[in-house]
């Protein structure tokens, strides 16, 4: 790359060249987390690295600031801040640059702020920690206190001077968000490193901290690298990119061309993959077939191979340098024998399904009582506010809903929307506080036990964490069999493990998988497996609580497909819960907007989403970032 | 089916199926510990090969220092032959723990499992529980001899309710924790029924802890056994316990050391062994 | 906070009633009463049966209850049957023993546990957290009847450092009272120490695990700041609640070490009274010993919720 930087440019700020890390398995065997990456920063500029789990994107970034975790370590290449190896340096010397010249911020502001100090504490810390680099002000403790205070109104931290004395739990997720940052940028650092900073906070918030970010770059002139895997985020805050998978970097350029027209495979079916908001109800999701590589297996050739739908021999043997791709005068550089090849482009980008899904609800409509109805329904937790006042917590307020039979609604809602709450309430697993729940026309609001049995057969539910919602010490094939025998009818072993292997099969897997447990399947197996006990009792009704949130884009699209192909095949309802307008667009015919327990807007999918009634809708859909619109230099 | 069919299950390398437990035992730590274990534990078993005299014979010959007259560690202040009260001594040690730790373990799951049942009943079980931990251990085995009166019994009753709600008390929290964790709501909607919900789903997952509290349980017993012989409230002598032994040897440590040696080596093997089990297993199921 | 503590006294005052009643009830289960126990073996039944009346041992069980609590509370402990003298007295005589035993065990446990628990966590020494590791499973292997008999025989007996039991008062010679109770206090804080220095180790390597510590160490706070600023105040509520049930086990373990060390404390009292079937003396020191522990819990959650904001603030 140095050789082809335009002299114009100036020089880099952070230069990162061949570095490569390795992890130790717990059995001693080595896994090669990041191999061979480069990465150019420049003063004031802003790149993201993108790439989704496993892709080494976060090991990176650690790397860059000698934080890894015990077991890893960086086993090749340079790490330079103005000529500085920062791999070299030894502790004390590190120190003076983390916190100083480098700043981070992490995924996760709920347990990022260190619960039993103030706000103002950890601020001093942070100010604390370079007072003898800094100028002679920051040793002064009321110094450092009226700076912090600065620091929270920079942020957007209203009444910041009262609000130092409180603890982290005394903020929303979102402030915390912004109190990171503000300890991040205390020291004024020319780097600003920010690990998946939005990925745990909701669409509205995190378009608020994107803002915030971009606007501090602007101000402050600190250069940002931004870790992600939302290509959203990406397209609306970056002037380049990296893309990286399986630990390498596959493609690097100007955000507008990566975006626009990727060059690598991985890159152009990472694109396709993600649901936008503008593609109408109904539209089919491009899925990348299989699942990430082992990085603790050696990776021969290029990672993505197996993946690929042009790979040929070659690329299974050879691995695919990092190279100035075409003559732009841009610098853009892709990994892969094939770049932009024919198999990219016939990746096919939207299939529109057969049914029109439009058309099927307007028929059931008329015939007879709704699947599944709710009126008025409600649910409290128990809480005690300050002092032991009873301060009960209103998780679901008043909802009423209809499901026909072979319908999807959709329910859209930020965290403590209070529609996980709506989602077991469905499914029985919390009895409703009040208001009416019918199945087929019958009253099941409190079954009796006959009753809750037959309910169990015909309403499923499908979780959000394929980890945690199977049981590890079970093989997959008791997880599906479970349901079974709790059903009846399939005492004869053989016969059970017949419709377990049936199942299975039913959702993608081998049959051969009921023998394993589900530590040694991937987050979209799991989830499959998930589904498979879900179908166990042939319901015809289906709740999915979040059923991608988890995984990655492109296992996403399997896990979607499969589920709308389910509800074809066997005529189920769905009810689709989730956070991401997009998604729930895609696979739903009707679309319910929940906000502190209530529903506060329903239509049909496409309707509501092109033009929606409510402001809530609105501010929803507006902070949807799409990867395909390239803002304008600001 | 349309969608597409994922490839063969990653199988991660290493994770085979080995039982964390197995795991545990084979580690360096866990070897030491179980050969120490063991060791104690047989010289116990075979205490009537082992040894050429009773345990009570008195022969006449009061501390007779060790390799004397066929008494290979001695004699005691009675005469009798200090080897064999050291192997039957570990004899009845081994019998009162491997009866009382258990079902002391078995009463404070039982415990557990019935406050999951009720909210009601939690209360009356967390209440018991508080009752029993507020005795500090040894004045409770003076109530409880003082009721019994000294011998075997006392000395069982004592460390199985000492037990109780240690194991009661960790296996509530586990299975509080446990039954909230989407499996187990997974399972609830999935039709399975709540006793099975509470023994096949969520027990299993809860027996890490209590594996580990088990060992760790055994040394504690070994310490109560040892401490109420000790106060003269445990198993009567003449019957030989390592915490009778230890206390009979004490007015004469300056005169006869040989005299303690060998309780003391014993108990302190003994545990040391069980805690380095205990240490392993911990370490390996909290991986 | 003190809303915190008012919340907390409810099931503490239930455990203490209970408690009550079942010391009040272990009594009144030993075979043979006070009774038969005072007026010696060749007794006549008409002497005993006088005795009985003359103790009030004749009326029902709940109102020999009711007496005994309402005696309690005007703070009337009443003579003692057997011992001799007044229960105040006795109790009053070896409850300062034990508990400057039992607080000289604690402080050592508290000392020792924290060393070996920071020690064991941040120690960059392989070797020395190798010794920590050792010293922790040793005191934990070796029982405190053991250790005691150890400590003697080479510290006393051996090299003649230190008296080898017995005591002199805390206020009559200080100097040499704590020569006195360095070794029983050692003995017995051994264990609770080395239980506190793992727990502490756990504790702290989980806190420095937690993303708020990686927060802290990318803003070049120094290694030590972190221990001691960021990653202990988290690390230590839960400690707190452990040596409050450790407290508990030195009470109960001061039994067995007064035993070895000639300690005249409250265990030496607890037998004698109990071979003598002395109910006033038992039953109240029992309930002394309870009341000490539920209070050593009160006092730990109040702690507890003063380092741990979140608590404070439910």
């Amino acid at each position: 790359m140095t050789a082809t930087t335009p002299a114009s440019l100036e020089p880099a700020l952070l230069e990162v060249r061949g570095l490569g890390v390795d992890f130790t398995a717990p059995d001693g065997s080595p896994v090669h987390g990041v191999r061979g990456v480069d990465l150019t920063l420049r003063r004031g500029e802003t790149v993201a690295v993108v790439g989704e789990s496993g892709s080494g994107k976060s090991t990176t970034a650690l790397a860059l600031m000698r934080m890894l975790p015990g077991n890893g370590r960086i086993v090749s290449g340079s790490v330079r801040l103005d000529r500085t190896d920062l791999t070299t340096l030894g502790e004390d010397e590190l120190r003076t640059v983390r916190g100083a010249r480098i700043g981070m911020i992490f995924q996760d502001p709920m347990t990022s702020l260190n619960p039993v100090l103030t706000i103002g504490r950890q601020l001093d810390e942070v100010l604390r920690a370079h007072a003898r680099e800094h100028d002679a002000g920051h040793r002064d403790r009321r110094a450092r206190r009226r700076r912090a205070q600065e620091l929270l109104e920079l942020v957007g931290i209203p009444d910041p001077a009262r609000r130092l004395d409180d603890h982290p739990h005394q903020f929303s997720g979102g402030q915390r968000q912004r109190i990171l940052i503000a300890m991040a940028l205390a020291n004024e650092p020319d780097v600003l490193i920010a690990d998946e900073p939005t990925t745990a906070l909701d669409a509205t918030v995190q378009e608020q901290i994107l803002q915030l970010l971009a606007e501090l770059n602007e101000k402050t002139g600190t250069a940002l690298l931004l870790i992600t895997h939302n290509l959203g985020v990406v397209a609306r805050s970056c002037d380049r990119v990296l893309v990286m998978y399986g630990g390498t970097v596959v493609e690097d350029g100007a955000t507008a061309d990566v975006l626009g027209s990727p060059r690598h495979p991985y890159s152009a079916g990472l694109l396709a993959a993600v649901p936008r908001l503008s593609s109408p109800s109904g539209t089919r999701l491009y899925g990348i077939p299989g699942s990430p590589p082992d990085l603790s297996l050696p990776v021969v050739g290029c990672a993505f191979a197996a993946r690929c739908p042009s790979a040929d021999a070659e690329c299974g043997t050879v691995p695919p340098p990092l190279v100035a791709d075409g003559g732009a005068a841009d610098v853009r550089r892709v990994a892969c024998h094939h770049p932009g090849g024919s198999g990219v482009t016939e990746v096919p980008r939207r299939v529109p399904s057969e049914v029109p899904v439009g058309a099927a609800r307007t028929d059931t409509v008329d015939g007879g009582a709704p699947l599944l109805e709710a009126t008025g329904l409600r649910k409290e937790f128990g809480r005690r506010a300050r002092g032991g006042r009873r301060d009960p917590l209103v998780a679901v307020d008043g909802v009423d809903l209809r499901l026909d039979a072979g319908e999807t609604l959709g329910i859209v809602g930020e965290s403590g929307s209070g529609k996980s709450t709506l989602a077991r309430i469905l499914v029985h697993a919390h009895p409703a506080d009040a208001g009416v729940l019918k199945l087929r026309g019958s009253d099941v609001t409190r079954p009796s036990r006959a009753a809750l049995r037959a309910l169990r057969q015909e309403v499923q539910m499908v979780f959000q964490d394929p980890y945690a919602s199977l049981n590890p010490r079970m093989t997959a094939g008791r997880i599906i069999a479970e349901p079974l025998l709790a059903r009846g009818g399939f005492e004869d072993r053989a016969a059970r493990r017949r419709r377990v292997g049936e199942l299975l099969t039913q959702v993608g897997l081998d049959p051969s998988a009921a023998d394993r447990r589900p530590r040694a399947f991937s987050g979209g197996q799991r989830q499959r497996i998930g589904i498979a006990r879900a179908l166990a009792p042939e319901p015809s009704v289906l709740v999915c609580d979040e059923p991608v949130a988890a995984l990655d884009v492109s296992v996403q699209a399997q896990i979607i497909n499969l589920l709308t192909d389910l509800q074809r095949e066997l005529g189920l309802a769905l009810v689709f819960i989730a956070h991401d307008l997009a998604v729930v667009r895609q696979v739903s015919h009707r679309i319910a907007v929940m906000r502190h327990g209530r529903f506060v807007e329903t239509g049909r999918a496409d309707d509501l989403c092109d033009s929606p009634r409510e402001p809530y809708t609105r501010a929803l859909l507006a902070a949807a970032p799409e990867p395909v619109r390239v803002p304008a230099a600001a | 089916m349309t969608s597409t069919v994922s490839s063969a299950p990653a199988v991660r390398r290493g994770t085979a199926a080995r039982h964390p437990y197995l795991a545990a035992l084979t580690t360096t730590r866990a070897r030491i510990g179980l050969v120490l274990v063991g060791a104690v534990v047989l010289a116990g078993l075979l205490a009537p090969l082992l040894s050429s005299h009773a345990p009570t014979a008195q022969s006449g010959r009061a501390l007779v220092p060790p390799g004397t007259g066929g008494h290979l560690l001695g004699t005691d202040d009675l005469g009798r032959d200090l080897l064999s009260r050291l192997l039957y001594g570990i004899r009845t040690d081994l019998e009162v723990i491997a009866l009382a730790v258990p079902i002391g373990a078995l009463l404070g799951c039982a415990f557990a499992l019935l406050a999951a049942v009720h909210p009601v009943l939690d209360t009356v079980v967390q209440r018991a529980f508080d009752l029993v931990l507020a005795f500090p251990g040894l004045i409770l085995a003076l109530a409880v001899t003082a009721i019994l009166g000294p011998g075997r019994l006392p000395v069982i009753v004592v460390i199985t309710l000492a037990e109780i709600p240690v194991f009661g008390r960790q296996l509530r929290a586990g299975i509080l924790v446990q039954r909230e964790r989407d499996y187990a709501v997974a399972a609830r909607v999935g039709g399975t029924r709540r006793a099975r919900l509470l023994i096949r789903h969520i027990l299993p997952n809860c027996a890490d802890p209590l594996v580990v509290q088990l060992a760790v349980s055994l040394t504690v017993a070994v310490f109560l056994e040892g401490a109420m012989s000790f106060l003269g409230v445990g198993v009567r002598p003449p019957e030989p316990t390592l915490g009778n032994s230890l206390s009979q040897a004490l007015p004469y440590l300056s005169q006869a050391p040989y005299f303690a040696a060998g309780p003391l080596l014993i108990v302190t093997l003994l545990v040391l062994g069980l805690s380095l089990l205990s240490e392993a297993l911990n370490r390996e199921t909290r991986r | 906070m003190g809303r915190y503590l008012l919340k907390r006294i409810p099931s503490a005052l239930v455990v203490l009633v209970i408690a009550s009643v079942v010391v009040f009830g272990i009594l009144r289960l030993v075979p043979g009463d006070a009774a038969t126990a005072l007026a010696g073996p060749d007794a006549s039944e008409e002497s005993v049966a006088a005795i009985r009346r003359q103790l009030g041992l004749d009326q029902a069980l709940a109102v020999q209850y009711v007496h005994w609590i309402g005696d309690l509370l005007r703070g009337d402990l009443g003579p003692s049957y057997a011992v001799g003298g007044e229960v105040a007295d006795l109790i009053g005589e070896g409850f300062g023993a034990t508990v400057e035993l039992t607080l000289g065990a604690l402080l050592l446990t508290i000392a020792i546990g924290l060393a070996l628990g920071v020690l064991g966590a941040t120690s960059r020494r392989r070797s020395v957290r190798g010794v920590v590791q050792a010293l922790t499973t040793g005191a934990l292997a070796v029982p405190p009847f053991v250790t005691g008999v150890l400590l003697v025989l080479v510290l006393a007996v051996g090299f003649a450092v230190l008296p080898s039991g017995g005591r002199v008062g805390l206020f009559e010679a200080p100097d040499l009272e704590l020569q006195y109770l360095l070794l029983p206090a050692l003995c017995l804080a051994l264990p609770s120490a080395a239980v506190v220095g793992r727990y502490l180790k756990d504790s702290l390597q989980q806190a420095f695990s937690e993303d708020y510590i990686r927060t802290a160490t990318a803003a070049g706070v120094s290694r030590r700041r972190l221990l001691w600023r960021h990653a202990l105040p988290n690390a230590l509520p839960p400690v707190v609640t452990l040596i409050g049930m450790q407290t508990g086990q030195l009470l109960g373990g001061a039994v067995l070490v007064e035993a070895i060390f000639a300690w005249p404390g409250l265990g030496q009292l607890a037998e004698t009274g109990l071979t003598a079937r002395d109910y006033p003396v038992v039953q109240d020191l029992l309930l002394l010993l309870v009341t000490v522990f539920v209070l050593v819990q009160l006092l730990t959650d109040v702690v507890h919720a003063w380092l741990d904001p979140r608590i404070r603030w439910e």
